[in-house]
């Protein structure tokens, strides 16, 4: 493939419209509590919003699929990054044998402090 | 074979002869601004070369004088508090100043695009950039570190950063401004790879070299940004007050340990990489063998620069992480060992039955066959749950990391640099003292580093100033290690002036290596690398082959150039 594939106007149109339709719909599911849910869904819309910019604006759609791997390989890595992060910060003091009590009750013995 | 050789050689003279007034890379300019501002990557990758040999040199010096200070029990010439910022200045210089950059912007920037068969890397001018990021980092850590009296070691860890003062914020911009350097060295290396590979050099032709740089490169792109939003929390906490990693402002400093490790284990490998291409370049050379197990080398390189990014953690056993944490890390560390091991077992192959030669740089990829097996033996050990309690902060790590570090990459490099000396001046060192230097860096490594693994096993904590009298016998076995070593060191500096400005005049390819840089460039390559664009039909290792594909040889090379439609070939 050689040079720069030119996107139509009316493609690039469509996913402006798109980008402001969910824009839209992340400002009316915010009105509206679900709970546990809540978090997840505006990271979906606003994951949504960044695959299309990044398809259709920054061309990766109409790239060789090696730039795409590179482009995923970063995602990966952040994601890589802060699962195993979070498998420290959301277990802390977990020690399995140990029962919490054990380590949260210190008071008077001067080791919890 | 021979004639083979010869017949290439005479090409080589050939096309001298028609560009007579070209000069060689050295040769064709001479001003102090055509070495400062050249775009060439040769010349730039000399500008690194010295940089980070003056690097070496300093943060060597500071570690001989941490060692004389060790020499004898209580306090003889160094304060506690100059003690502490003295192995703070040899850890960071030899971090950030020496072993990343070394392998990657010397010996990378001056053979990759001669392996590849390419005029230059693909963003020249950012190439230069590169090294003056680098150049600017390396000068700003030196300052920061000596006004400001820095004492936290290499990995700035709080407590011991947040008590330090300003000083640390600004030694974090200049790694942060020296990682930039990496970054950018990356990205055109992995462009260069992908984009300037000459016509017929295939993936797999790539010389083993290519593939250690490329891995490199992809950790140093995926991995270097992470420590510049490292330091950009910290500005943001400082500055801003917002608690990230200060548990005063609601912060977590176990969190500052994962920013830290998640950039600098990679790093690790960042280090050690380029030194396994080294590596196999020299032994298949010196065997005069095909590389053994090519695919299966080529892809461990990159099969430990993904692992690399998922056992960081591994520095973080006793730092109060999650139990849950510290097993899956475990785990992942134990995978490390394979790819590794996956590599020594090929190369020892590579050696079966071959020709071998004990030249320098052959003696120097055999030590490295040992020292970083010990390297990686003990990390494995090290990365076992229960064992590293009791190792943790002890000169068992100290030892382990550098086995890896000096018996690794340090040798690689050495090896690396006897192998391509005649490439880069022309000019040939002298053998026997090649040598000697090879044997006494290896005896003095042990002598330091092996001491220190029993020192370590037997609850000798590191980073102190003072020690029990129990340990001094083995503590002054290290010291005198390191004197070997510094000596054999001065030594090889010592013979490599002379051969610079006395030594003997190399040939085009005095070891009968098979790759372009050898095969397909005079004694000195020129500022363009290649008169012609190689067109490559063969592996890099192809002993019996030198000379027998198109461009190598007198007829063909006058003859017919390849077709239009294989040097405009598309390449991804």
């Amino acid at each position: 493939m050689k040079g720069h594939h030119i996107i139509p106007p009316k493609t690039l149109l469509k996913v402006f419209a798109a980008l402001v339709a969910l824009t839209a719909l992340t400002a009316l599911t915010a009105q509206v509590d679900i709970g546990a849910f809540n978090i997840p869904l505006a990271l979906a819309i606003a994951g949504t919003k960044a695959l299309l910019v990044v398809l259709f604006f920054m061309a990766l759609k109409y790239d060789k699929p090696v730039n795409a791997l590179f482009f995923g390989l970063g995602i990966l890595f952040v994601v890589v990054f802060l699962a195993f992060t979070l498998f420290d910060t959301a277990f802390r003091g977990d020690l399995g044998n140990v029962g919490k009590e054990a380590i949260l009750n210190t008071e008077g013995t001067g080791q919890g402090e | 074979m021979t004639q083979d050789m010869d017949r290439s050689e005479a090409a080589q003279a050939r096309d001298a002869e028609e560009h007579p007034a070209h000069g060689d890379y050295i040769t064709h300019a001479k001003s102090i601004g055509s070495w400062m501002f050249s775009l060439d990557h040769k010349r730039i990758g000399i500008l690194y070369a010295v940089t980070a040999a003056i690097a070496f040199l300093a943060a060597g010096v500071f570690a001989l004088l941490v060692r004389a200070e060790l020499l004898l029990p209580g306090e003889t010439f160094l304060s506690a508090q100059s003690y502490n910022q003295l192995f703070s200045l040899h850890g960071i210089v030899m971090v950030f100043g020496f072993i990343i950059p070394a392998i990657p912007g010397f010996l990378g920037n001056f053979l990759l695009p001669l392996h590849l068969g390419a005029k230059d890397v693909a963003f020249p001018r950012l190439n230069l950039f590169s090294y003056y990021l680098y150049l600017l980092g390396v000068i700003l850590i030196v300052v920061a570190m000596v006004v400001g009296s820095v004492d936290t070691g290499w990995t700035f860890y709080t407590p011991y950063s947040a008590r330090t003062g300003p000083a640390v914020l600004f030694l974090a911009m200049a790694v942060f401004v020296a990682g930039f350097a990496s970054i950018f060295t990356g990205i055109n290396f992995i462009v260069t790879v992908h984009k300037m590979r000459a016509p017929g050099m295939t993936w797999n032709r790539l010389p083993l070299f290519v593939w250690s740089i490329y891995s490199t490169s992809i950790v140093q792109v995926l991995a270097t940004p992470v420590l510049g939003i490292t330091v950009l929390l910290l500005f943001l906490e400082r500055l801003l007050r917002i608690g990230i990693f200060d548990p005063a402002l609601g912060g977590d400093p176990i969190l500052f340990q994962h920013f830290f490790w998640f950039y600098s284990h990679p790093a690790v490998y960042i280090m050690i990489l380029p030194g396994f291409g080294i590596v196999s370049e020299l032994i298949a050379t010196f065997s005069r063998q095909r590389i053994y197990g090519y695919t299966a080398i080529a892809l461990s390189s990159v099969a430990i620069a993904m692992l690399g990014f998922l056992v960081w953690g591994h520095h973080m056993f006793v730092s109060g992480q999650s139990a849950i944490s510290s097993i899956i890390f475990s785990l992942i560390t134990y995978l490390i060992g394979i790819p590794s091991g996956i590599k020594v077992f090929n190369w020892i192959a590579t050696m079966y039955k071959g020709s071998i030669s004990f030249k320098t740089p052959m003696l120097y990829a055999l030590s490295f066959l040992v020292l970083f097996t010990i390297g990686g033996v003990t990390g494995i050990m090290v990365g076992v749950l229960a064992v590293d309690i009791h190792l943790h902060d002890t000169y068992y790590v100290v030892g382990h990391f550098h086995y890896v570090m000096m018996g690794g990459t340090v040798i690689a490099l050495l090896g690396g640099l006897h192998y391509w000396w005649p490439k880069v001046t022309g000019r040939l060192y002298n053998e026997v003292c090649g040598q000697i230097a090879a044997f006494l860096i290896f005896v003095g490594l042990n002598l330091t580093f092996f001491t220190q693994l029993v020192l370590g096993s037997r609850g000798m904590p590191r980073r102190y100033h003072d020690y029990l009298p129990e340990f001094t016998s083995l503590h002054q076995l290290s010291t005198i290690g390191s004197w070997v070593m510094g000596l054999g060191l001065f030594l090889v500096l010592g013979y490599l002036l002379v051969s610079l400005f006395r030594g003997k005049k190399a040939t085009a390819n005095p070891w009968g290596g098979a790759t372009l840089e050898w095969t397909h460039t005079g004694v000195r390559p020129d500022p363009h690398n290649f008169h012609r664009t190689p067109f490559v039909t063969r592996g890099p290792y192809e002993f019996d082959r030198i000379g027998a594909s198109r461009s190598e040889t007198v007829e063909d090379h006058r003859g017919a150039d390849p077709p239009d439609v294989a040097l405009n070939q598309d390449r991804t």
